[in-house]
C-alpha cells in the first residue's frame, strides 16, 4: 500500500517523461548563450513545466485554499507546537542521516532532542532541547547522498512533491519507506496515521510560506525557472550547512558563502 | 641638540598621523554599520501599516538607488545577454527590474510584524569588499532567519551588490528566471514581458 502509492506517484511523473522525450526545450544557437541555458541542466523541461503546472493547480484549488484555512482557524502556537511534534517524529530519520555521515556530534545532538522533546517536551509539543542547547539541523538522505559525493543530476519535478532531482528523489524514497514511525503504523493497519502525518506536514509547510510564494508569484515573469533555480539554491545551502566541517566561520551554523553547486551565486565583481 | 629635535619632531609627525588615522577611520563606516543602517531604515520607512502601496514601492525604489549598486546587479543578472544588449536596453532593463525588485520587496515589509534585523559579523574579501552576515528575528519563535549581503565600497560609499535569504541569493535568482525567458524570446522578448509585469504591478496597487 505504502509502497506502491509512492511508486504510483513516481510512475505518473516518469509515465509523462517518457510520452514527451522526444519534446526538449530548444536551445539558443550562441555558443555562451547556450552555455548558459545548459547549465541549467533541465533536459525534460516540457514535461517538467507540465507536471509544474498540474502542481500550481492542485495548489491553487486545493492545498494553498487548505494552508489559509489551516493558519486562520488554529492558532500560532497550537501550529508551532504541531511542527514540533512533526519535527519530533523526524528524529530517527535526521540521526540515521547524522549517522551515515559520521557526523557523531550532531547525531548524540538528536538523541538528546528526541529525549528531551520527547519528555519534558510532552510528546515533542514544546521544542525545549533548542533552548538547553541542542539547536534543530536539517537532515535527509538527500543530504547524506551528497556528503558521499552524489551530484544533484537534472532537474525534474514531482507531481503532488514539487521541485526535485534524482538524488534528492532517491532520498524521499528510502525516507518513505525506512521511516520507523511510518513502517509501525503501516505494520498496525494504520495507514491514514502515515496519510494524516503527510498531509498535515504539507499544508503547515504551505501555510508558512503563503506570503513569500505570493509575492514571488506576483513578480516572477516566468515562475517555473525562478522556482528551478530557487529550489537548487536552498538544496545547495541546506546541504553545505549540514556538513561537519564547515569552511568559513559563519555565525548562523548556515548560510557561509562558499559556492557548493552549479547553482552557488557568482557574485558581480567589478 | 639635534638628536631631540629630531625625535621630537619624529615624535609630533606620529602623533598627527595618529590622530588623522584615527579621523579617518572614525569618518569611514564599517560595512557591518552599512547593513545594518540600511536594515534599520528599511523596517523604520516601510513596515507602517497605513502607508499607502505606491508610496511604499516609491520608497522602496529610493532605497534600492541609495543602498545597491544597480548597475552592477543588473549586469550580473543579465549575464552573457549584458553584451549583447544595447545601451537603450541596459538602461531599460535597469530601470524595469528596479520596479519588479521593489515591489516584491515592498510586498514582503507590509507583511512585517515586529521582526528585528540584525547584523551578526562580517568577512572582507577584499579591502573594498565584503559579506556580512545579518539575521531576521522571529517573533513567532520560529529560527532566526539568515541575510548574507555582499558589499562593495567606492569613493568610501558603500553599496550591497547581492543579497541572500535563508541561502538564496535574489540576483542569482532572477538571472536563471529572465535568462529563461532570454533564450526563448532574446533581449526584446524580455524586456517587453518586464514592461507589462510593471504595468500590471502599478495597476495593482491603490494609490488612496
Amino acid at each position: 500500500m505504502l509502497e506502491r502509492s509512492f511508486g504510483r506517484l513516481v510512475g505518473l511523473g516518469a509515465l509523462a517523461a517518457l510520452l514527451m522525450l522526444g519534446a526538449c526545450a530548444t536551445a539558443p544557437q550562441d555558443p555562451e548563450l547556450r552555455a548558459e541555458f545548459e547549465a541549467e541542466n533541465d533536459p525534460i523541461e516540457p514535461v517538467n513545466r507540465a507536471i509544474f503546472g498540474f502542481n500550481e493547480v492542485v495548489d491553487g484549488v486545493l492545498i494553498k485554499p487548505a494552508a489559509l484555512i489551516y493558519r486562520g482557524v488554529v492558532p500560532e502556537p497550537a501550529r508551532n507546537g504541531v511542527r514540533n511534534v512533526l519535527d519530533n517524529l523526524r528524529s530517527p530519520i535526521v540521526l540515521a542521516n547524522d549517522l551515515l555521515q559520521g557526523d557523531f556530534n550532531r547525531a548524540g545532538s538528536t538523541v538528546a532532542r528526541f529525549v528531551i522533546n520527547s519528555t519534558v517536551g510532552v510528546l515533542g509539543i514544546f521544542d525545549v532541547a533548542t533552548g538547553w542547547g541542542f539547536p534543530a539541523h536539517s537532515q535527509d538522505f538527500g543530504h547524506t547522498f551528497a556528503s558521499w559525493g552524489i551530484g544533484e543530476g537534472p532537474y525534474i519535478v514531482l507531481p503532488l512533491l514539487g521541485p526535485s532531482n534524482p538524488r534528492d528523489t532517491t532520498g524521499l524514497a528510502a525516507e518513505w519507506f525506512s521511516d520507523p514511525f511510518n513502517l509501525w503504523m503501516h505494520n498496525t493497519d494504520r495507514d491514514w496515521v502515515v496519510w494524516t502525518r503527510t498531509g498535515v506536514n504539507g499544508i503547515d509547510l504551505r501555510a508558512r510560506n503563503i506570503e513569500t510564494i505570493d509575492e514571488l508569484q506576483k513578480t516572477s515573469i516566468d515562475f517555473y525557472a525562478a522556482v528551478r533555480s530557487l529550489y537548487r539554491q536552498r538544496r545547495a545551502a541546506e546541504i553545505q550547512s549540514s556538513q561537519p566541517t564547515q569552511p568559513a566561520p559563519s555565525p548562523l551554523g548556515g548560510a557561509s558563502t562558499g559556492p557548493s553547486s552549479s547553482e552557488a551565486a557568482q557574485l558581480p565583481t567589478q | 641638540m639635534l638628536l631631540f629635535r629630531t625625535l621630537r619632531a619624529g615624535a609630533v609627525a606620529l602623533a598627527a598621523l595618529v590622530l588623522v588615522a584615527g579621523a579617518a577611520h572614525a569618518q569611514a563606516p564599517s560595512a557591518k554599520d552599512f547593513v545594518q543602517k540600511m536594515g534599520d531604515s528599511a523596517i523604520k520607512q516601510l513596515t507602517d501599516k497605513t502607508l499607502p502601496d505606491n508610496e511604499r514601492v516609491k520608497r522602496m525604489r529610493q532605497l534600492l538607488r541609495d543602498s545597491f549598486d544597480e548597475a552592477a546587479v543588473s549586469r550580473f543578472v543579465l549575464g552573457p545577454y549584458w553584451n549583447r544588449a544595447t545601451p537603450d536596453q541596459r538602461t531599460e532593463f535597469q530601470k524595469l527590474y528596479e520596479v519588479v525588485v521593489a515591489h516584491n520587496y515592498a510586498g514582503l515589509f507590509k507583511k512585517y510584524s515586529g521582526q528585528t534585523f540584525q547584523v551578526q559579523s562580517d568577512r572582507a574579501l577584499d579591502s573594498n569588499t565584503a559579506v556580512v552576515y545579518a539575521q531576521i528575528n522571529q517573533t513567532n519563535g520560529a529560527p532566526p532567519i539568515p541575510v548574507e549581503m555582499q558589499v562593495d565600497r567606492n569613493d568610501d560609499k558603500w553599496r550591497a551588490t547581492d543579497i541572500k535569504v535563508d541561502g538564496v541569493s535574489m540576483p542569482q535568482t532572477h538571472r536563471k528566471e529572465y535568462s529563461s525567458v532570454m533564450s526563448r524570446s532574446g533581449i526584446d522578448g524580455l524586456l517587453s514581458a518586464m514592461r507589462a509585469k510593471a504595468k500590471e504591478l502599478e495597476a495593482a496597487e491603490p494609490s488612496e
